[in-house]
């Protein structure tokens, strides 16, 4: 299996360890999303923690909205977001936001799915990176069937 | 100077944790770090202020602490950690200059341990270098 061509933002600091084998990945500025097949501007995944999550859906949510906006007009295929928790998490508000309840982060979960913009809760952060993994490739299929 | 962005997540490394006490003699937590050459800190009050969700800010600054590492009172325990200090554009009342305000300090993301990576990709039918067996009923793809 030829291994996935993967860029990662600059600004990821922990990045995703993806299997040598499976990913070769450099680091570049991305102007959308944290992670991408090589030469990729129509796709990224965007990486979150439950809390970052929970921050972008609250106080950061006019910020995310245009970042979302800007990848729209960009023609953007879809706009997955992979957080690293699971629905017991949100349930239980096992996030550093006391202020904001599970009925707001499905609400908000629910309006990101009408953007475009799926949520998927991958549990913890080695089946985010097999979720993350997969994502990718299937999209590196669809850009070969493509060419 | 370049302006910061509005709200940002930055990974920083905890370089002191101390509690000291307020002009106004009230007790807090400061978490301090360095990001791209700036200085940031992080105020969390110890005081018996309640919270709109009924705790009180002192619980909340402890709950923080803890979120980052401490250890029963040990907070220069948490000097070395790893944490995500998420930012805050905020404009200086005296200088007028916007600079970065720390909001909130989460716990760092952490990279995956790789014999967690191996099961997960071995539940895929994808063999690794890390040979792991799969957590049977624990994947949920």
């Amino acid at each position: 299996m030829e291994p996935l061509r993967i860029v990662i933002d600059t600004r990821e600091q922990t990045a995703w360890n993806f299997p040598a084998e499976l990913a070769t990945c450099r680091r570049a500025k991305l102007d959308a999303g944290d992670y991408a097949i090589d030469g990729d501007t129509r796709f990224a995944i965007e990486r979150k923690t439950l809390d970052d999550f929970v921050g972008t859906i609250s106080t950061g949510w006019p910020r995310f909205l245009r970042e979302l906006g800007r990848m729209d007009a960009a023609g953007f295929v879809a706009k997955p977001i992979i957080v690293e928790a699971d629905a017991a998490a949100i349930y239980a508000g096992r996030h550093n936001h006391p202020k904001v309840g599970a009925g707001f982060l499905l609400k908000r979960i629910s309006q990101l799915m009408l953007m475009n913009a799926p949520v998927y809760l991958a549990g913890n952060t080695a089946q985010a990176i097999g979720l993350a993994w997969q994502m990718l490739r299937e999209r590196q299929k669809q850009s070969d069937r493509k060419l | 100077m370049k302006t910061p962005p509005p709200r940002q997540r930055v990974d920083v490394e905890i370089e002191n944790a101390e509690f000291r006490t307020s002009k106004a003699g009230n007790l807090m937590a400061v978490l301090s770090a360095t990001d791209q050459g700036e200085s940031l800190r992080w105020f969390g009050m110890m005081t018996a202020a309640p919270t709109a969700d009924g705790s009180t800010r002192a619980a909340k600054t402890v709950e923080t602490l803890r979120a980052v590492g401490m250890i029963g009172q040990d907070i220069a325990g948490i000097i070395g950690q790893r944490a995500a200090f998420v930012t805050e554009a905020e404009e200086d009342q005296l200088t007028g200059e916007t600079r970065r305000r720390v909001a909130f300090v989460n716990p760092a993301p952490k990279a995956a341990e790789p014999d967690e990576v191996a099961a997960v990709f071995a539940a895929l039918g994808i063999a690794t270098a890390e040979p792991a067996p799969p957590a049977a009923g624990e994947i949920p793809f």
